[in-house]
């Protein structure tokens, strides 16, 4: 993991985060980590891809994800540490 | 005379650990006698990381590692042992209550600690601990990490035998128990996950 721009996936729940982790395992390169403190919503578990997998990060979200789409949030975290909603 | 600590024939750690009785005793001069290189090596560390002065002469296969104190050194020597710190991981998973939870919590806590610039001197992993550089590809992203910065990453390998993984580990080096107990004998403070 480098400090470049990523996404972060956030979550109501810490048991809809576990899910989502083991349904994202094998798919798409990605890493379990705290909540950004810039991010001041949701559970403690957030989980971290790369910013150039926006597309399939994308499409693994809209196809058989395991979490309501009102359950998780999208971000992108700039290289100041800024997170934004996408 | 200095008082003269015999620790021929003791194996490590040992003849450390008759030092450090000295060095808490306040004794500021004394000589420690050892049979071996290995523990030559580590009681100059050990001096080194108390403040002491330290030099060995050797005769006939005996080696006298002569620990002398100054004052000044001392507490610089002391501060910086207060800074390091070494992590000991004894199970696969964070805490106790929920495997899943405390397996995510592991990874988090390495990704945190990999984050911070006062990095631990070492990680050191036993009993089930040891899955975790063999099996959890994120955290061994992140050992690798923190290797490359200078932490030393020692894994039980009794332990790594027990589970039948040895031939599988992927990052850190084989090690034992002499060498996990040093890295916690020499640490300001050991965290044990």
């Amino acid at each position: 993991m480098d400090n470049n721009e990523y996404l972060v996936l956030t979550f109501e729940s810490t048991h809809a985060a576990m899910s989502a982790q083991k349904y994202l395992k094998g798919k798409i390169n990605h890493a379990v980590m705290p909540v950004p403190r810039c991010i001041s919503a949701s559970c403690g578990i957030a989980i971290r891809a790369n910013a150039q997998d926006i597309g399939s990060l994308r499409q693994l979200l809209d196809g058989g994800f395991p979490v309501a789409p009102g359950a998780y949030s999208l971000y992108r975290v700039d290289q100041q540490d800024c997170a934004h909603k996408l | 005379m200095n008082k003269l600590v015999d620790a021929k024939g003791k194996n490590c750690p040992i003849p450390v650990i008759l030092a450090k009785k000295e060095i808490e005793a306040g004794e500021n001069a004394f000589v420690v006698e050892v049979d071996n290189q290995t523990a030559v090596k580590n009681l100059e560390k050990l001096a080194a990381s108390r403040g002491y002065a330290s030099s060995v002469d050797e005769k006939d296969g005996a080696y006298r590692v002569a620990f002398s104190k100054d004052g000044e050194v001392c507490q610089i020597a002391e501060e910086e042992q207060g800074d390091s710190w070494v992590v000991f991981v004894g199970r696969e998973t964070l805490g106790s209550g929920d495997d899943e939870l405390g397996a995510n919590l592991m990874k988090m806590y390495f990704y945190t600690i990999a984050q911070e610039k006062q990095l631990p001197s070492a990680v050191l992993f036993m009993n089930g601990g040891v899955k975790i550089p063999v099996l959890n590809d994120q955290v061994v992203e992140h050992l690798r990490d923190l290797q490359s910065r200078g932490v030393e990453v020692l894994v039980c390998g009794t332990c790594l035998n027990f589970f039948g993984i040895a031939d599988k580990l992927q990052v850190g080096t084989v090690s034992n128990m002499y060498d996990i107990t040093q890295r916690m004998l020499y640490a300001g403070k050991v965290v044990s996950l």
